[in-house]
């Protein structure tokens, strides 16, 4: 066993996950030397504002970077930038990237997830998808030269960049597969008072409708047909339909993934099938959920990297998510999709199960939200 | 000491720092943060750090 000031640390993914692990096994004593390996070329940085600050015509973009390199040396940290991982071997412990081979004595698997296309689009110019800082900016772009914009995906992503284009005065039309949008996320009442944000905003929501072609001409995008025979004048398609999880490096690795979910499948200290491999974010299937939230993916960072230094930290969190559409500030706090729906007006949707208050979401209702986020986090967690 | 400085003009009140600090930091009814205790002595540093750190927005810096 080599001395613990010799072990080596392999965090790869360095978005928040990353980052969060590499503190959290700072501070829970590990003192070898610590590695991060990313794929894109800028410092760690936050995904929030790509969809929100990046994208408004208010300020120049910039990269919201998660810590100062200040914090980052202090970590004593090792970024690898531009370095993707290809494949893993969890019995000699390597991990193959496009710069080498990384031995690892502990290894953190953070590489979230890669944004859904569709298969008879992508390439298309003009039609764009939105998960790198690098997307926002082509997104950012295609907002700045466009009159009329076609974003599929009424989910929060496809919301805020509707949000972004409607701010900037651009026509929007949000084009949305299901018959009801955020189905798998809130219940239908709260649902419709957030495509009432949309329809009152300006923003022609169309539901149970997808995209079906489009027509280009020599200098871009020109029309686009949708499934009910409409056919809309455009001059950019931005894709907000999902995301799936960054395995493909794991194929043939030992780590175990989840069949229904396709992330990797960790208990709820973030310990996954192989040895020494931990994982958090958005690629993580934490007993059998994977959450894709941020205040999720940090606090999954954070005990995957303790535990990997040694502790014992079990991952327990209150479900919360944030976003602004048209001015109006969204919060969604705890178990969302509970049948029993009670609309509180001003903006507030409780949800209950057995009597008991577990989730709500709010429309310009902060203080409501914070007081039932304090009572939920005080609880222990509800059966799983 | 330390004494944390809170730009309520910034702050989303998403609450990280309260979930994280709650004997410093609290979301008011108006959802924006409230420091319950402006300074912060030398043990506590490290977590309260570590809250100010994860604010998503920058809305929180910690001072001396």
């Amino acid at each position: 066993m080599t001395s613990p000031h010799h072990r080596h640390l392999l965090v790869v993914g360095a978005g928040l996950a990353g980052i969060r692990a590499v503190e959290g096994a700072r501070a829970a004593g590990w003192t070898g030397p610590v590695t991060v390996v990313g794929d894109e070329p800028h410092a760690p940085y936050d995904r929030p504002p790509l969809s929100k600050a990046v994208l408004s015509a208010e300020e120049p973009p910039a990269v919201p970077t998660l810590r100062s390199g200040e914090v980052l040396e202090t970590l004593q940290v090792r970024h690898l930038s531009g370095v993707r991982a290809e494949a893993l071997d969890t019995e000699h412990r390597t991990v193959t990237t496009t710069a080498g081979e990384l031995g690892y004595d502990a290894l953190i698997i953070a590489t979230g997830s890669a944004a859904t296309t569709l298969p008879d689009l992508s390439g298309v110019r003009g039609v764009h998808a939105l998960r790198s800082y690098d997307d926002a900016l082509a997104v950012r772009e295609a907002l700045t030269r466009s009159r009329e914009v076609v974003i599929v995906g009424a989910g929060f992503i496809g919301s805020e960049i509707a949000s972004a284009a409607r701010a900037r005065g651009i026509d929007v039309t949000l084009v949305e597969a299901g018959a009801r949008p955020l189905e798998r996320a809130i219940g239908a009442g709260a649902a419709a008072r957030l495509m009432q944000l949309h329809t009152d905003a300006g923003v022609r929501l169309l539901t149970s409708t997808t995209v079906s072609g489009i027509r280009s001409t020599d200098v871009g995008l020109d029309k686009v047909e949708l499934s009910s025979g409409e056919t809309l004048a455009a001059d950019a398609v931005v894709l907000g339909i999902g995301a799936r999880p960054a395995t493909g490096w794991l194929r043939d690795s030992g780590v175990a993934l989840d069949p229904r979910t396709g992330g990797v499948l960790c208990d709820s200290r973030l310990a996954t099938s192989a040895p020494d491999v931990w994982s958090a974010g958005d690629i993580a299937c934490v007993d059998g959920v994977r959450s894709e939230h941020w205040t999720a993916a940090g606090e999954q960072g954070r005990v995957a990297g303790a535990n990997a230094a040694g502790a014992a930290e079990a991952f327990a969190s209150v479900p919360f998510a944030w976003s602004t559409w048209h001015g109006h500030r969204i919060q969604v706090v705890g178990e969302t999709t509970a049948t029993d729906e009670e609309d509180h007006g001003d903006g507030f949707v409780l949800y209950r199960r057995d009597g008991s208050a577990v989730g709500a979401v709010g429309i310009d209702s902060p203080g409501p939200i914070a007081r039932l986020r304090r009572a939920l986090s005080a609880q222990p967690p509800l059966d799983e | 000491m330390s004494a944390i400085q809170a730009d309520k003009t910034v702050c989303e009140g998403i609450g990280m720092c309260e979930a994280q600090a709650d004997d410093y930091f609290q979301v008011g009814d108006d959802g924006l943060v409230e420091v319950l205790t402006g300074e912060v002595p030398e043990p506590d540093h490290g977590y309260v750090k570590a809250a100010i750190d994860s604010c998503p927005v920058s809305a929180l810096r910690l001072l001396g």
